[in-house]
């Protein structure tokens, strides 16, 4: 239970720095993604999902996927959801997409 | 990619258990590539590289899922179990040596005739032993060539060994000299009178040498060829040069035209305005001008200056030419002719130009010219 409390500190203090590390790239005039420890989660159309920069998998099903990462748990949701590739930093899912949500 | 998969070779395999997921997060952080990750039930599938399976077994070590492979794909399983294999490697030495034996020998006899039937130089051939099979070693082409041209309607036979094939062409007396109709043989005539320079025959007999002088018509490449073989003719063909020796003559009057004054005059005037002289009116076609008078206008704007000029009508008469004028003249007319005659391929070696002055005090320029030109038709 306190372990649980304490992670989910630290995920706000991660939030909270990765907000402030966003705004001070906008500030410079960078892009965004140039922080390569924020996930990167590029949807085509509805048929296919591509996230970058995960940090492991919370759960893989036809449905749904979930991953983690340093902004906290990603939900994939869909249809015939498939991993057609997959290493430790990029995840690409074929299947029909429905919602991404940053839990 | 799937071809390169397949032939890198990739396994396809199910992870069963409580939480596969685990098992997957453990992969991908030992670096294995994952592939068409699929959930079924409590089973994942999912394609990984053939060299990545070492790594199953560290990874599934205390994460409660089992692992089963379903099949093997690529070439790699194959590749490698043939490599190991004793008999395929036996087989591979046994191939490699019929490879090398079949190498020293013949297997092929090429026989390029036209009109002369293959089974004629096949007999000939099976009576000297060379047929499919035989040893490249025991065979000697001049010996073939000399048996097969011993048939009367063979002209040459040439026998050549390229691997294991035997070509063997043959020159035919009705291909390679054909008997022309007429007179029997076509020959290269002179065309105009020369002395010979250069002289290469390709096909016939040459029948002048260099340094001969000959007429036109002579004969100069002979194909009657019947002093080496009785009835045999052929088309003569070659390439001969001569020197051509060509004289040309042309006589100048003394007297030419020249532009004189008629006697005729008029005042014109021109204005000049920034360097340029513009004529009023000019009342001749030809003139001739002698200034007479120039004034400058300085109450203008720009500087304007005025000429005045004495234009005298020029017309042509007939005035005597001086002697190197006359002698000019005949020698540009002797050479314009020329250049009419000499053919285009022509090299001129020497020109030589000789004038001599008539009675009539006209001048004759002789020039003569030796090229060096293709000759024969």
């Amino acid at each position: 239970m306190n372990r649980g409390k304490r992670t989910e500190k630290q995920m706000e203090s991660v939030r909270r720095r990765s907000k402030e590390g966003g705004n001070r790239l906008a500030a410079v005039g960078m892009p965004m993604d140039a922080d390569c420890r924020l996930p990167k989660v590029t949807v085509v159309a509805d048929r296919f999902a591509r996230v970058e920069h995960h940090t492991g998998v919370l759960k893989l099903t036809g449905c749904c996927v979930r991953l983690f990462s340093r902004l906290g748990i990603i939900r994939i949701e869909g249809e015939g959801l498939i991993a057609s590739d997959m290493d430790d930093d990029l995840l690409q899912l074929d299947g029909k997409v429905k919602s991404v949500t940053f839990e | 990619m799937k071809l390169w998969k397949y032939f890198v070779g990739y396994v396809n395999i199910s992870i069963e258990g409580e939480y596969p997921e685990k098992l997957l997060n453990r992969l991908i952080t030992e670096g294995v590539a994952l592939e068409n990750v699929e959930r079924h039930e409590r089973m994942v599938t999912v394609d990984i590289k053939a060299p990545d399976i070492k790594k199953l077994r560290s990874a599934a070590h205390g994460c409660g899922c089992g692992i089963h492979i379903i099949k093997r794909y690529g070439f790699t399983r194959i590749r490698r179990k043939l490599v190991l294999s004793r008999v395929f490697l036996v087989l591979m030495l046994v191939f490699a040596a019929g490879i090398i034996a079949a190498s020293t020998r013949v297997w092929m006899i090429k026989i390029d005739t036209v009109s002369i039937p293959e089974e004629d130089i096949k007999s000939t051939l099976n009576e000297l032993g060379v047929t499919a099979g035989i040893a490249r070693s025991s065979i000697k082409n001049s010996e073939i060539a000399h048996a097969i041209a011993a048939d009367p309607r063979v002209v040459n036979a040439k026998v050549t060994l390229n691997g294991v094939i035997l070509n063997i062409k043959i020159s035919e007396s009705g291909g390679v000299f054909p008997e022309l109709d007429g007179e029997g043989a076509s020959n290269v005539y002179a065309d105009k009178d020369c002395v010979i320079s250069y002289i290469s025959v390709t096909s016939g007999r040459a029948a002048v040498k260099k340094g001969q002088a000959v007429h036109k018509g002579d004969l100069l490449i002979s194909g009657d060829l019947s002093e080496l073989k009785e009835g045999f003719f052929t088309e003569a063909k070659g390439v001969v040069y001569g020197e051509v020796l060509y004289q040309v003559t042309a006589t100048a009057e003394r007297k030419r035209p020249y532009p004189a004054r008629n006697g005729k005059s008029s005042r014109v005037v021109s204005t000049v305005v920034l360097g340029q002289e513009l004529f009023l009116s000019m009342p001749y076609e030809k003139y001739e001008l002698e200034e007479r008078g120039c004034r400058t206008l300085n109450a203008c704007i720009m500087p304007v200056v005025m000429k005045e000029y004495e234009a005298f009508e020029l017309t042509e008469q007939m005035l005597e030419d001086s002697d190197e004028g006359t002698s000019e003249r005949a020698r540009l007319m002797a050479q314009e002719r020329l250049a009419d005659m000499l053919p285009d391929d022509a090299d001129v070696k020497t020109v030589k130009t000789n004038c001599v002055e008539n009675e009539d005090g006209s001048v004759t320029a002789v020039m003569t010219v030796t090229t060096i030109e293709r000759i024969g038709v």
